[in-house]
């Protein structure tokens, strides 16, 4: 008996009790689980598919939005700038959608993508009908970015900065932990906090 | 005789729209996390519990399910359960702030709306939450006995589990 509980106890010091610190299914240095075949939209509007084998470069960063989330139209422009500053250093960013709204679905990503007011989304946007994604990533709330290394090992999970107003970012946390990954160390923060608009599974 | 009757009726029922059931009116009463931690703690006399509702007027969920707030406020608020609602919206924003004191009138939210007033997004650090909306129960106290969240995306909460453990905690039935 004393053994099991000391056993227990080993496990409880070794385990976390949670997945990661704030994500409640993936922690940094997890797989990345896999996806493939999501329906998605291209910059230029054509159709695209998001599927993570197909992914060639040495990072990617996968954020989920919402087209309906305050904080993610608050997030947007920094996304852009971000996707063209590192598209050329090897990094690939994929925007997808779990959400069930209408607004959020793909006929309006592809509306969204297509207004020539807000033609600057230059990555390409899914949306998971199914969710599976969105559990998967263990993604609750939008905007939540998801940084994979070479091994498509989560290098990242969390929040793009630490602050949803441009003007009071202090700390870029997604660009930082892009750059030692890109120098191939670990980054200093692995996982934030990501909060934003609540994504609710379908029971 | 019949006209001041029906004035005195529609000047009766503008009276008790306006307050509820003898509650405070509704508006937004701006706290800071601290305040709002030692608000909890005095509960008026006889209240067993505190349940409060994380929202914000951006969050179509949170109103979408505001309406269960009110009517366990309606149910349980005489069996000792206090309602407060805690509004997470940017306390910059006067748009936002003024949508969400139309939306809590329009609802008749005739209980305590908190305002949290934090920099903005500071609310989710101090409720250890990711996402809204959330429920929480408090005892007297202040000390929290229950949270409710959507924080696992394989089990997020119910408004229905949410009123099961109230009626439970009232030890009551529905």
């Amino acid at each position: 008996m004393r053994k099991v509980l000391l056993s227990m106890v080993a496990v409880a010091l070794s385990a976390p009790a949670f997945a990661g610190e704030f994500n409640k299914v993936l922690s940094p240095g997890d797989k990345a689980p896999d996806f493939s075949g999501i329906p998605a939209v291209a910059p230029n509007g054509e159709q695209a598919s998001l599927t993570l084998s197909d992914i060639k470069d040495d990072v990617v960063v996968v954020v989920f939005l919402a087209n309906h989330c305050p904080a993610v139209v608050a997030v947007e422009d920094r996304l852009n700038e971000f996707t063209s500053e590192y598209k050329d250093k090897g990094v690939r960013v994929v925007g997808v959608c779990v959400d069930s709204r209408e607004g959020d679905k793909l006929p309006a990503i592809k509306k969204r993508i297509g207004d020539k007011n807000d033609g600057k989304i230059n990555y390409v946007y899914g949306h998971d009908e199914s969710q599976t994604i969105g559990k998967a990533y263990g993604a609750v709330a939008t905007p939540t970015f998801v940084v994979l290394d070479k091994d498509r090992k989560v290098a990242y999970l969390g929040a793009f900065d630490d602050n949803g107003k441009e003007e009071k970012v202090t700390k870029h946390y997604v660009k930082d932990a892009v750059d030692a990954v890109l120098a191939g160390k670990a980054p200093a923060v692995a996982e934030t906090r990501a909060q934003g608009c609540g994504i609710p599974y379908n029971k | 005789m019949i006209r001041k009757t029906a004035l005195l009726t529609a000047g009766l029922v503008a009276y008790l729209a306006c307050v509820g059931r003898g509650d405070e009116p509704v508006a937004l009463k701006s706290l800071t996390w601290a305040e709002f931690q030692k608000h909890l703690a005095s509960p008026p006399e006889g209240a067993k519990f505190t349940i409060v509702d994380a929202w914000a007027t951006t969050c179509g969920p949170c109103k979408e399910n505001f309406p269960h707030l009110v009517e366990m406020h309606a149910k349980y608020a005489a069996k000792g359960l206090v309602v407060v609602s805690l509004s997470l919206d940017d306390v910059e924003d006067s748009k936002a702030l003024a949508d969400a004191e139309k939306f809590l009138r329009e609802k008749r939210a005739n209980f305590t709306n908190v305002l949290l007033k934090e920099e903005f997004g500071v609310g989710f650090e101090k409720l250890d939450i990711s996402a809204i909306p959330a429920v929480f129960l408090y005892g007297p106290d202040g000390k929290e006995v229950k949270r409710f969240t959507m924080d696992d995306p394989n089990n997020q909460f119910t408004y229905d589990e949410v009123e099961k453990e109230v009626v439970a905690r009232l030890g009551g039935s529905k």
